[in-house]
């Protein structure tokens, strides 16, 4: 039963780190200020866990949402290229 | 030549791939590689091409020249293409976005492949694969395109088949150029979903035109 839910947190906090570097990643594509950006995507990502701190089970899509939604008050582009970047094709 | 000119998922991979080169390396090293890819994509035009051509030489050495069969068949063929790109080629029900209608777990993969290419053969071989995932659209074009350059059989055969290679890969230079002059993927994005139906209407009605072309070819004969 432990062993269960230590896996579940360990699968929570690799999809944070996953979504944090991508971020980064999207950031420098888009032309953000790498220290401006850092901050902000750091802000949207407590955000975001702050608001899905509740649930077990973190789905991407979940995460996808509320961290883009958040994303949204500090740079709609990089909201926009998280949320929809795997609708390209 | 207009319709590949058109086909949207090349264009997106090479978007994704672009986009992601530039948030992992700097913006010379993506615009190098970016061009890795382009070459990719030549590459398989060029090969489809000559396989074509081999097959459709075969076929007239060996039993005489097509029989209006042939065209009709074709003109079927690029019927069902017409119908298929304006009603299925976007996957129907998103509005907002460019998804084409491939399996999701093969546009995941491309998408991976797009971010995880890591020196200039993986990159090529990104855009033969991409390129070669087209051939559902394409090879019946490069069927009738062979068959015209056999039988008009000129000096211009190879100016015609650069050309084909130039209009086929055109829109990736156009991309390339975009994302050279500070332009960005959300841009690009955004102008994809606005041509959406442009680019449905304009796929598919050259793809009826070449149907009735076709048809017409089979009667005439």
């Amino acid at each position: 039963m432990k062993n269960s839910t230590n896996d579940k947190s360990e699968k929570n906090d690799k999809l944070w780190k996953d979504a944090e570097a991508e971020l980064k990643i999207h950031a420098r594509a888009l032309g953000l200020a790498p220290g401006a950006s850092e901050i902000f995507i750091k802000k949207s990502l407590n955000a975001a866990q702050k608001s899905l701190k509740n649930r077990k089970i973190i789905l991407r899509a979940d995460l996808t949402r509320t961290v883009s939604k958040e994303l949204k008050k500090y740079n709609a582009d990089l909201a926009y290229v998280f949320e929809n970047y795997d609708k390209i094709i | 030549m207009l319709i590949q000119g058109f086909l949207e998922l090349g264009p997106g991979v090479f978007a994704c791939f672009y986009h992601h080169a530039l948030g992992k390396t700097s913006a010379k090293k993506a615009d190098d590689q970016s061009l890795s890819f382009i070459l990719g994509t030549e590459i398989c035009v060029a090969l489809v091409f000559l396989i074509s051509y081999i097959i459709v030489t075969f076929f007239i050495t060996r039993n005489g020249p097509f029989s209006p069969i042939f065209f009709w068949v074709m003109s079927g063929i690029f019927l069902v293409e017409a119908i298929a790109t304006f009603f299925f080629y976007f996957r129907p029900g998103t509005k907002k976005s460019t998804e084409l209608s491939l399996p999701r777990s093969l546009a995941k993969s491309l998408i991976y492949h797009a971010e995880n290419t890591k020196n200039r053969s993986s990159t090529i071989a990104l855009g033969l694969v991409t390129c070669a995932l087209e051939l559902i659209f394409t090879f019946p074009l490069y069927i009738i395109a062979s068959t015209a350059i056999f039988y008009a059989n000129t000096s211009m055969s190879f100016v015609f088949i650069i050309a084909y290679i130039i209009i086929a890969t055109a829109p990736l230079f156009a991309i390339r150029t975009f994302f050279r002059t500070d332009h960005n993927l959300v841009e690009l994005q955004l102008i994809r979903i606005k041509k959406k139906l442009a680019t449905r209407i304009i796929v598919s009605a050259s793809f009826l035109a070449l149907s009735i072309a076709t048809l017409i070819i089979g009667f005439s004969l």
